[in-house]
């Protein structure tokens, strides 16, 4: 019986400590995914929550009003501009919340005043109806606009500009747009925020990546003369590596391989580093990670579509770029932003400050570490690297005069596409002027002809305020 | 006689559960007269009255006829009281017929109490016991059609009559178990459930098998102290239903299959059919009621398809908030350790496993199912213990609880049979 007893006591320990842990979990998933749920497309409750209290405004960080509510009509108006009103429709969504996880739906639980107290709900009822918070931005409206303006007509693409230091986004524009104010109906290709929720493969751009893994893992990464002849070929697949234009780059070093983009050498560091050293490279940057940023929805991005173990032309291709990469232009915005951030990435902050009606300040502005993708060192390189990029690369269009800019440009293929997708990231090597720009232009040329240009007059713009 | 009747009248009224059945009573009250102000009608003023009373009048008569624990009895009350509101408050039908369920529960933890204190030998009982449960077990594959499209095929139907055998079956199933363990008997015992599991998995009901499964190896551990024993079966059970699911899982388990890919990510698969469409709004309706709850008839949670079943603790969740909602857990726990505790109390290994298994079927039968709704586990369809809608439900459950109270009953009388012969004086 004294055995007995004890092992009773045991059990029922653990019974009670096993049915705590759903709660806990509860809790957890409330705190991590409560917003993302709340405001999900399939909540009908919504329409309860938003019934009976007056939206609050929104503004952009120079105090721009974005979005505010007729006060006799009830209808959401948005700037009377119509290229601005279009340039920041997919961050800022509008009333019928086409665009998902826009900031007019991703941020209803501020727009709407869930965060009031009770006190401040009754009195707010006694004194003629709810009113939610406002909402400030972080986004520069005349720069979206700016961007919107230079962007090639007709093309498809995204471009994102953040603050590598405190991952304040500046401008996200996505294209083709909509206009908001219009009550006509919007199409899945025009709502579509494709700086945040399209994944496509990222071409040379990804080679940061890459360069990144050899740096860690291969000791003599930057003493080694490589031999480009062209193409790479596999024994017993038929898939070969080409690099772009059948350039042949002959004998190079690794910082020659990067500024002219060498997709032979970049596909034999990938094969080189393995499967394992890649993906954990690419995991270091947050690929494949779960985003769960606090102010907007992300989608995750991925190195491959399934957990299987990369090989032959696959690695090789996935090395340079290609394959079955999946990511986001925000997120590529986010991998060049760590570089310039000696290896620190932040997490990308949409919302700058919530005031009550009353003008007190509810939230504030604060920045937050995402992760460490890399030692500040191998950032330093990295940067050098992307510093000979415009100065003698591949991305030398996108210089200009006076600023100090890195960047690497990509061309991504696309299967059953006429032309390539030209990606560019880079930033500012400047404390005071912290600024990193992704720029995608979908089916239009490489990224030094198309994308690098549209970069440099976005640096241009910013570099003269 | 005249001291033992005094005893008892005294272990029945200590003043701190009296205050525990106000409580209770008070919430219920409160909570029905909230209805009533969002929504007065003649129906609400009588469900305000009447509920809250009832639930008074079983915590004050039935400890007086059949001596019990009244702490479990209140907190078992608390939990009916709360599925009762939440049922009303949803569809006002359900509400009362889940009071007649509250009904026929309580005769059925008074019919099991008596059982436990009366039958002296189970010897005899035990073999057509087992030939019941089997018999049982067997019943939904003969009503086969009646199961044609539900996931599982575990329910009986007579007309309009509907029942999981399989409820039923979990007391029998916690006396056998009880019987052979307590004679150290483990080879019968491990045969026995291994039997039980067999029919629950061939029904497809892997969350009842679970429950059988988990009660079973706490009371094998209980009576045996054999962790490798235990680890060894927990090993190979999970082994042999990895290896079926992953044999049938296109076929037998394409169900379960569905359940786990809906688990992983009920959005992506929202629009399938059979997909995560009634997670994905459980989590929303979770979210709805963040930390403090929307408030009592303010949520909605009728989006979920089984809402009144399996998925009634969102509805917790949503209008009462997740606070609230772990402090509804703390009440289950409570409940299991103060069966735990009347195990402790017991002087006869049977009993004390008795006690202790009817914790470990209701305890994990509540992580199975609210794990399942926050996520946490993939979601097999259980009820709520208390909560959910369903006669053989709450039964069932009342039942378990009967067996408890019956052990703690017996408990009693042998104390008091104890404190006679050490002609310990009671003073008046």
């Amino acid at each position: 019986m004294k055995q007995l007893r004890k092992s009773i006591r045991l059990c029922a320990a653990i019974l009670a400590v096993i049915m705590v842990l759903p709660m806990l979990y509860g809790g957890y998933s409330l705190l991590r995914y409560g917003t993302r749920w709340r405001t999900s497309q399939y909540n009908t409750y919504l329409k309860t929550i938003k019934s009976g209290v007056t939206p609050g405004n929104l503004y952009d960080r120079n105090g721009f009003l974005l979005a505010t509510t007729n006060a006799e009509t009830g209808q959401r108006e948005y700037p009377a501009d119509e290229t601005l009103r279009r340039a920041m429709a997919h961050a800022v969504g509008n009333s019928r919340g086409d665009v998902m996880n826009a900031a007019e739906t991703f941020l209803t639980e501020y727009l709407y005043g869930a965060n009031m107290s009770y006190l401040q709900r009754l009195r707010q009822t006694l004194e003629g109806g709810l009113r939610g918070d406002d909402v400030t931005l972080t986004l520069d409206s005349g720069l979206t606009a700016y961007i919107a303006s230079i962007f090639p007509q007709g093309k498809n693409g995204a471009v994102v500009v953040m603050n590598y230091k405190t991952g304040e986004i500046y401008a996200m524009n996505s294209f083709p747009g909509f206009d908001p104010a219009s009550d006509e109906a919007v199409s899945i290709q025009q709502s579509l925020n494709r700086a945040t929720r399209w994944l496509s493969a990222p071409g040379s751009t990804f080679k940061i990546v890459t360069l990144a893994a050899a740096l860690e893992n291969i000791p003599d990464a930057q003493e080694r003369v490589y031999q480009c002849e062209g193409e790479l070929s596999f024994p017993g697949y038929t898939r070969v590596v080409r690099d772009y234009g059948s350039a042949h780059h002959g004998a190079l070093t690794l910082r020659q391989a990067f500024t002219q983009s060498c997709n032979s050498t970049f596909a034999s560091l990938a094969l080189e580093l393995g499967d394992k050293a890649l993906r954990r490279a690419a995991a270091n940057f947050g690929v494949g990670d779960n985003f769960t940023f606090r102010d907007l929805v992300v989608e995750n991005s991925s190195i491959a579509a399934s957990d299987r173990e990369l090989l032959g032309p696959d690695l090789a291709w996935t090395g340079a770029g290609q394959n079955q990469l999946a990511l986001t232009p925000l997120h590529m915005c986010m991998i060049a932003s760590a570089i310039a951030n000696d290896g620190v990435m932040m997490e990308p902050r949409l919302l700058m400050r919530v005031t009550t009606p009353d003008g007190q300040t509810r939230l504030g502005f604060e920045t937050n570490v995402y992760r460490t993708a890399l030692p500040a060192d191998k950032a330093q390189t990295i940067r050098a690297y992307m510093r000979d990029v415009v100065l003698a690369g591949t991305g030398r269009s996108a210089q200009v005069r006076g600023l100090s800019i890195c960047a690497k440009t990509g061309t991504a293929e696309i299967d059953g596409q006429k032309d390539d997708n030209a990606w560019f990231v880079g930033f500012i090597e400047d404390a005071d002027q912290p600024v990193a720009v992704c720029v995608v232009v979908a089916n239009a040329g490489t990224g030094g002809s198309v994308a690098a240009p549209i970069a440099q007059k976005i640096f241009t713009y910013i570099g003269g305020k | 006689m005249n001291i033992a009747l005094k005893n008892q009248r005294k272990a029945g009224r200590s003043p701190r559960q009296n205050g525990l059945t106000g409580l209770v009573v008070a919430f219920v009250f409160f909570g029905f007269l909230l209805l009533m102000l969002q929504k007065p009608s003649l129906m609400n003023a009588v469900m305000l009255a009447a509920v809250p009373l009832g639930l008074w009048a079983v915590e004050m008569i039935l400890p007086r006829l059949f001596s019990m624990d009244r702490l479990l009895l209140s907190l078992v009350d608390f939990l009916c009281g709360l599925g009762i509101l939440l049922q009303y408050r949803y569809n006002a039908g359900r509400g009362l017929e889940q009071c007649l369920n509250y009904g026929a529960g309580l005769v059925a933890m008074v019919g099991c109490g008596l059982a436990v204190r009366c039958i002296r030998s189970w010897k005899l009982l035990v073999l057509p016991m087992m030939a019941c449960c089997c018999a049982l077990l067997i019943l939904p594959f003969v009503f086969r059609s009646a199961n044609a499209g539900l996931g599982a095929t575990a329910w009986v139907t007579f007309g309009s009559f509907r029942m999981q055998p399989s409820e039923i079956v979990k007391i029998a199933y916690l006396f056998v178990l009880a019987y052979f363990l307590s004679r150290r008997r483990v080879v019968f015992a491990l045969a026995y459930t291994g039997v039980m599991l067999a029919f629950l998995v061939a029904q497809r009901d892997l969350g009842t098998a679970a429950i059988y499964g988990g009660a079973g190896v706490v009371m094998l551990y209980a009576a045996t102290s054999s962790l490798m024993l235990i680890l060894g079966l927990a090993g190979a059970g999970l082994g042999a239903v990895s290896a079926l699911y992953l044999l049938f899982k296109d076929s037998f388990f394409l169900t379960v299959q569905n359940r786990i890919r809906n688990w992983l990510d009920p959005f992506a698969t929202y629009d399938l059919p059979g997909g995560g469409y009634q997670m994905a709004q459980a989590l929303i309706a979770m979210a709805n009621g963040s930390w403090w709850g929307t408030g009592l008839g303010l949520g909605d949670i009728s989006r979920i398809p089984e809402y009144s079943s399996d998925f009634i603790f969102s509805a917790v969740m949503n209008e009462f908030g997740l606070v609230f909602s772990l402090l509804v857990i703390a009440v289950y726990i409570l409940i299991v350790l103060r069966s735990a505790d009347i195990a402790l109390r017991s002087t006869s290994a049977f009993h004390a496993l008795l006690a202790l298994g009817g914790a470990g079927l209701i305890a994990v039968q509540t992580f199975i199912i609210i794990g399942g709704i926050t996520k946490l586990i993939p979601m097999t369809g259980v009820t709520v213990p208390f909560l959910s809608y369903g006669g053989t439900s709450l039964v069932s459950c009342m039942g378990i609880m009967g067996v408890v109270q019956g052990v703690a009953n017996n408990n009693e009388r042998i104390l008091r049979e104890d404190r006679l012969l050490a002609g310990e004086e009671d003073a008046p």
